[in-house]
């Protein structure tokens, strides 16, 4: 085992304490959620954070809570398990539940945490290695190299690591809010704003900002939702391509709207284009499927930094694509 | 005969011995050692793939705090070890042949120090050429790993090729006319077939824990799987007799082959020895997947004739395994060929078997050991043959099977042989050919061999004052249950309770000289020693009775820790009555022993060039029908069930075979469908179990298990091994039932859903 590089772990109970820290530490400070990615990564020398900055005293990061006038709100703090068991989550959104039960394996989700699954640092085979390993040749971009080695290639100046958290596509297509609190205060934007898909630097978060949760409007009840994730193993393997589909059905069987998710085939989750131009007002019909489909295979550029030939997992994204349509259009009828 | 029905111990559901340990987390592995003063090892690893090292400078290191030793080549004595091919020493000297390679190794008061100081040793390299692929390897020009190949020492009868360029190890089975062979088949098939390196997957790294004791002598505590042959290999490397160096092997946990190595022992011993402070080296798991030894990968050219009605009559096999950039065990080489022609006659053979270096992580020991590549090649030609033919696939292997009474490729004649029966039973199971199955489930089978038993191995058996035993072997639990094994065999043939006999395992102080547990030898070899120890114990038992009755030892009856008058039962003494107070009425203390060797016979030069070993005890067969599930538009294959029928002789322990069966199909599964490890200019791209994929609990199919009656007579009650054959079939079954399913046949593992896909044509040219 490679011994954790040493740190300081602080455990702050409120938000405001939290902020203060962070601002006062910057980049020198990390956050601890479950730590499932954090620490491992911490072992491999990825990361060095003289501070490790605790959120699981922090009141109110572990709320769960429904209402009729605000929607589903999601503290950062609650654990992946205690998601995909609760009642009504299962009940209103069961796409959800679908894609958290699919994070990893049971033992980690008792661990880990929405706040460290919307935050997950990208993935490559260039990155996700030790210092020791990485010396054996030139360094990728994400660690300061020139290149990103996974680009077609090797020479894009472009960092090409792959987004692979699971519950993000699922949250994107239910049209989730995020809210993020710095010692300056807060700010919410769209989830799916949140991510930058620069390998590099995945997602929004300023240094000193914390993710606070977030909420899924009350008017996404009644939507019908599928999430299929394409792994090796049947468990714990990250996804290396996933589809997040949501519709709503209007009075026979038109679709009133629809949003098209897709995970680890880019560096960001892929909100699919032209998708509800292709079917809202309309209804669903092979033909309008396969042009979904086709929408999704090229919206979908992944790259050698994960298992699965890239072609393949082209033509996952493809089928699964026309699998969650076909399912949903079966469950609305 | 199976007599199953008259034993007290032997068949009987038994507990392991170590479970209650093992659950209750109270059993120690090596890395549960903590030392008063104990210091912490790192190996600093080559970061390049072939290079000359031109100076390693280890000032620096040595001068930070909390070093206390620094060693590179230069510091040690330069032998050289491995199992036939000597290549290998402690560290790289002169030149490095692999990224990951040891280079120095450091030894500090913690681990963080050890660390740093790692960073302070400076290596200049030379790169030279490096070569990645085996059929690379072998071409004129290829640059050569090992320039000093021919003055190496060997321990096998060295072939023309052998030894040369960038082969070293190699064997050739010729038997019959192969010619005429092919002048007799109506068809010739020809295929190639390839596979990556696969890792073992124990859960518990390597690790060593080295003192010098207060008599100077070297202790050991490790985790390993031939703690005999340690002691040996530290001997020859550090010049120490082996009576001054004692290994004590803890709980390990799991081998499958991967700890019949020695890697951590030599570093952590030498350090001991400059510092004269035990010392720790354990591998991280990084180092398990770039420094430690997997499966060979490599390729299988198999060109077969047969008969229009199925009968096989010719074959020319050429194996090219990568045993990487040292060959600690090219012996896997030699089972490959062994298992190459299948459990089948065919009159006319030619196997050539390479083991060749190249710039990569070694090959070892791992089981199956040889077989799942070979093996691989042929079930997935027998079924493109059956294919062709228009023939069942079952039958043509029952046409083709071997019976009592053949002989191998190799010469061998074979006794116990039920592989017929193993396939008869796994059809009738199955319901092959039954239209039993779900419709959307496909089945495939396949069939192999795998030689057990062998080498070298003795045991000794102790009778105690209060009517117990303690049995010793040199051979060691891996968590395969061997402890348990040994107990019953002693048991039964003592006429004791299991519970009475306590068994020692590993020791090298208390235990006798075992080469190591690999190869099915186990129960059948080991076990064997421990019955013959056990009878031999028994005998003077039974004088010790006669006298005390005073009668002669024909007329004793042993059993249920008792002993009794044949002629009149009532007259019963207890053993510990026999055996009371250590006051012997007849000779002294009782002390069975047996020292065996069940490789005694060589084979015939004339048949077998390059042997790596002398004919094995006996071979064991299995036959598994896999019931699989294909995605015909994702590719993806998922295997809810498998039927699983071996021959193995007599089953000692139920519940220790069924275990030993579903490791081996994990491992087979695994193989078959996701693992293999990835790489770039020799650099391991997946150095970790999240990547490298050994297949989960949730993958594992339903398993249906079955035996065939069958007594072995070399074995002990009859008993032969399972481990490696269980591993053997599950990638072909697997390849063939994906080809029935959808026509694609997919000739290289692990069989990915983008292989089967793009067979079916489903992948765009330009993505492809
Ligand atoms: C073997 C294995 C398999 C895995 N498989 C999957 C999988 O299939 N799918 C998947 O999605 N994930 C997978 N993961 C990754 C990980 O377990 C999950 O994504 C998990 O949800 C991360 O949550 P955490 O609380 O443990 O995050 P942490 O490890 O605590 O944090 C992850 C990152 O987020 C940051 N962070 C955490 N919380 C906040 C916050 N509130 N505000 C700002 N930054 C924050 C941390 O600083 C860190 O950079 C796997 C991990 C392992 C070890």
């Amino acid at each position: 085992m490679i011994p954790l590089p040493k740190f300081r772990y602080v455990e702050p109970t409120t938000l405001a304490e939290a902020a203060a820290i962070l601002a006062a530490e910057g980049e020198d400070c990390q956050i601890l959620g479950g730590g499932t990615d954090l620490v491992p990564s911490m072992r491999q020398g990825i990361f060095a954070p003289k501070t490790v900055l605790s959120l699981q005293a922090i009141d109110g990061l572990g709320r769960l809570e429904w209402s009729e006038s605000d929607g589903l709100s999601i503290g950062a703090g609650v654990t992946l398990r205690r998601l995909e068991t609760d009642a009504t989550l299962r009940k209103l959104f069961p796409m959800l539940a679908q894609a958290v039960s699919e994070v990893a394996s049971p033992s980690i989700r008792h661990m880990a945490t929405l706040g460290g699954n919307l935050c997950l640092d990208t993935r490559c085979y260039y990155y996700n290695q030790s210092e020791d390993w990485k010396a054996c040749s030139d360094l990728c971009l994400k660690v300061g190299g020139e290149f990103c080695k996974a680009s077609p290639g090797g020479k894009a100046k472009k960092c090409f690591a792959v987004f692979s958290a699971d519950v993000v596509p699922a949250l994107i297509a239910l049209k989730a809010q995020v809210t993020l609190v710095a010692k300056e205060g807060e700010r919410t934007l769209d989830l799916a704003a949140f991510y930058s898909g620069d390998g590099a630097r995945p997602n929004a978060l300023k240094p000193g900002e914390i993710l606070t949760g977030v909420v899924v409007p009350a008017d996404r009840v009644g939507i019908k939702g599928s999430y299929l994730k394409y792994r090796i193993r049947q468990t714990i393997d990250y996804p290396i391509a996933g589809v997040a589909l949501a519709l709503r059905f209007g009075a026979s069987g038109v679709v009133s709207e629809a949003r098209l998710v897709l995970g680890g085939v880019a560096s960001k989750p892929v909100l699919v284009k032209g998708i509800a131009e292709l079917l809202e007002g309309q209804t669903l019909d092979r033909a309008r499927i396969e042009r979904a489909a086709q929408l999704a295979r090229k919206a979908a550029i992944p790259q050698a930094n994960t298992a699965g030939q890239r072609a393949h997992r082209k033509q996952m994204i493809h089928e699964f694509t026309t699998r969650a349509f076909e399912d949903l259009a079966r469950e609305a009828r | 005969m199976n007599k199953l029905n008259e034993y007290a111990v032997i068949g009987k559901k038994t507990t392991k011995t170590d479970a209650v340990a093992k659950v209750t987390g109270g059993a120690r592995f090596a890395t549960d050692i903590y030392l008063p003063n104990m210091l912490w090892a790192k190996v600093l690893r080559s970061p390049v793939p072939h290079a000359r090292i031109l100076r390693i400078d280890t000032e620096k290191a040595k001068k930070l705090d909390g070093v206390k030793a620094v060693l590179t080549a230069a510091d040690v004595p330069e032998a050289r070890y491995g199992a036939l091919v000597l290549d290998m020493g402690m560290f790289a000297r002169g030149k490095v042949r692999y990224i990951g390679e040891a280079v120095a190794a450091v030894a500090a008061v913690n681990e963080e120090i050890a660390l740093a100081a790692l960073k302070l040793i400076e290596v200049a390299y030379e790169p030279l050429p490096a070569v990645f692929d085996p059929l690379e390897a072998i071409k004129p020009g290829a640059p050569i790993l090992h320039e000093d190949l021919k003055s190496y020492k060997t321990l096998f009868e060295r072939t023309d090729k052998a030894m040369t360029g960038n082969v070293n190890y190699q064997a050739e089975i010729t038997s019959g006319d192969l010619e005429a062979g092919f002048a007799q088949s109506d068809y010739i098939f020809e295929d190639s077939y390839e596979v990556p390196k696969q890792h073992p997957s124990y859960m518990e790294p390597n690790s060593t824990v080295a003192l010098v004791d207060s008599d100077g002598r070297l202790v050991i505590h490790n985790t390993t799987q031939r703690p005999h042959i340690n002691q040996a290999i530290l001997s020859s490397l550090l010049g120490i007799p082996i009576a001054k160096i004692r290994v004590v092997p803890c709980h390990v946990g799991g081998g499958f082959g991967g700890k019949n190595r020695t890697l951590t022992e030599p570093t952590a011993a030498a350090l001991a020895l400059k510092t004269r402070q035990p010392v720790r080296l354990t591998f991280s798991h990084e180092e398990e997947f770039t420094s430690a030894t997997t499966r060979h990968s490599g390729v299988m050219v198999m060109k077969t004739g047969v008969k229009k009605d199925g009968t096989l009559v010719a074959s020319d096999v050429k194996l090219y395994y990568d045993c990487g950039a040292y060959a600690p065990t090219p012996n896997a080489v030699w089972l490959g060929a062994i298992s190459s022609s299948g459990a089948y006659r065919i009159p006319h053979c030619r196997v050539e078997a390479y083991s060749i270096y190249t710039n990569k992580m070694m090959g070892g020991a791992f089981r199956g050991y040889g077989a799942p590549q070979s093996n691989f090649a042929r079930e997935s030609q027998m079924d493109r043959i059956a294919r062709e033919l228009k023939i069942d696939p079952i039958e043509l292997r029952l046409k083709n099977c071997l019976v009592e009474g053949d002989s191998l490729h190799t010469g061998q004649k074979l006794h116990s042989v039920k592989v017929k029966e193993t396939l008869l039973k796994a059809r009738e199971l199955s319901g092959w050919g039954k239209g039993r199955v779900p419709a959307n489930r496909t089945l495939g089978v396949a069939c192999g061999i795998f030689a057990c038993g062998g080498f070298a191995t003795s045991g000794i058996v102790r009778l105690n004052m209060d009517g117990t035993a303690t049995v010793a072997t040199g051979a060691m639990d891996m968590g395969q249950g061997l402890r348990t094994v040994m107990g019953q065999i002693a048991a039964e043939e003592l006429g004791m309770a299991a519970e009475d006999v306590t068994v020692i395992i590993g020791d090298t102080d208390s235990t006798p000289f075992d080469v190591g547990i690999f190869g099915d030898r186990g129960t059948h070899t080991a076990g064997m020693a421990v019955q013959m120890a056990a009878q031999d114990a028994r005998k003077q038992l039974v004088e010790q009775a006669a006298f005390a009755f005073k009668t002669t030892p024909n007329n004793i009856v042993l059993g249920g820790g008792k002993a009794r008058l044949a002629s009149d039962p009532d007259k019963v003494l207890d053993y510990k009555d026999l055996l009371g107070g250590g006051q012997y009425k007849k000779g002294g203390p009782i002390i069975g022993k047996a020292s065996i060797n069940l490789t005694e016979t060589a084979f015939d030069p004339a048949i077998v060039r390059g042997a790596a070993s002398r004919m094995f005890s006996t071979y064991t067969f299995a036959t598994h029908i896999v019931e699989i599930e294909v995605d015909p538009k994702t590719g993806v294959v998922r295997v809810p069930k498998t039927y699983a029928v071996h021959d193995c002789g007599t089953v000692v322990n139920p519940d220790g075979l069924r275990g030993q069966i579903i490791g081996g199909l994990a491992t087979g599964l695994g193989y078959a469908l996701y693992e293999g490890v990835a790489f770039e200019n020799g650099q391991v791209q997946n150095p970790s179990f999240l990547e490298c994929r050994p297949p989960t609990a949730v993958d594992m199919p339903e398993i249906v298990f079955d035996t065939v009656e069958e007594f072995d007579e070399k074995g002990p009650f009859g008993a032969k091994g399972v481990g490696n054959v269980s591993v053997i079939n599950m990638a072909p079954a697997i390849a063939n039932a994906v080809e029935t399913a959808t026509g694609v046949r997919v000739t290289s593992l692990p069989i990915t859903p983008g292989k089967i896909v793009q067979g079916l044509g489903q992948l765009a040219k330009e993505e492809a």
